[in-house]
């Protein structure tokens, strides 16, 4: 779990939008559906044969099952990309978890203060309708910018954190009133 | 062309241990690194039900298979 401060808490949880994980693992449904259809076309035919001490439909149907065990590794694998690339923010931080595969990540957080610039981008007909978009965001620190790429609404996001640096904003003291020297 | 037995139960041996070894770091990961405790182990649940039941049903199939 992502370790925060103990006065620390998480308000709002990013994500890319599930029809960026549903068009990932479209390819996984037709290749464990391509073969199903050949092996029911030809289990009427070959039920009864048996080639060198191997009955044919069982032993097509066992290599299938592990086909269909491999794809759901695969499918797992792309769950495990989709669920763990995430933004977290918290009522201090904005925490960037880019999940690059199963044992690349990169983590990358900035103070909220330091965030000087967001911007939200909606590109085309089908993200409009399906509320998602891109968000960058400029900070002041080292990592200067931080992006999410087909991010499930993306103005919440934007909101919650422009909403959540104001409140940071208003519990800070304010800072002493000092006239330059003359 | 014959096929010997030990061959397919090769297969099925390497198939075994992959899904085994990826089930248990995806399963690490998960809870190592997820934020929603409730929908990793919903996932954990799915996910290790039905490699296990394919895993079962692919060395019934073998069994049949070399009966």
């Amino acid at each position: 779990m992502i370790s925060l401060a103990p006065d620390e808490h998480i308000v709002y949880t990013a994500r890319k939008h599930p029809f960026v994980f549903f068009t990932e693992t479209t390819f996984i449904f037709i290749f464990a559906l391509a073969p199903l259809i050949f092996l029911l076309g030809i289990e009427g035919y070959a039920n009864s044969q048996v080639f060198s001490g191997i009955h044919f439909i069982p032993f097509m149907w066992f290599l299938y099952t592990l086909w269909v065990s491999i794809l759901w590794l695969i499918f797992a694998y792309i769950w495990t990309d989709y669920y763990l690339d995430v933004w977290i923010v918290t009522n201090k931080h904005l925490i960037d978890v880019n999940q690059q595969g199963l044992f690349n990540r990169k983590i990358s957080t900035s103070r909220l203060d330091l965030i000087q610039d967001v911007t939200v981008e909606v590109p085309g007909i089908l993200a409009t309708m399906l509320k998602y978009g891109n968000i960058r965001m400029q900070t002041a620190g080292k990592e200067r910018e931080f992006v999410l790429n087909s991010v499930a609404k993306p103005y919440v996001l934007k909101d919650t954190i422009l909403k959540e640096q104001d409140s940071l904003a208003e519990k800070r003291p304010p800072f002493a009133e000092s006239s330059p020297s003359e | 062309m014959t096929i010997p037995p030990s061959i397919l139960i090769v297969i099925y041996g390497i198939v075994f241990i992959v899904v085994c070894a990826a089930s248990i770091a995806f399963i690490y990961h998960w809870y190592a690194y997820g934020t929603d405790a409730k929908a990793i182990r919903k996932m954990s649940i799915a996910y290790s039900a039905i490699a296990a039941g394919l895993l079962l049903i692919a060395w019934m199939l073998l069994q049949t298979s070399l009966s």
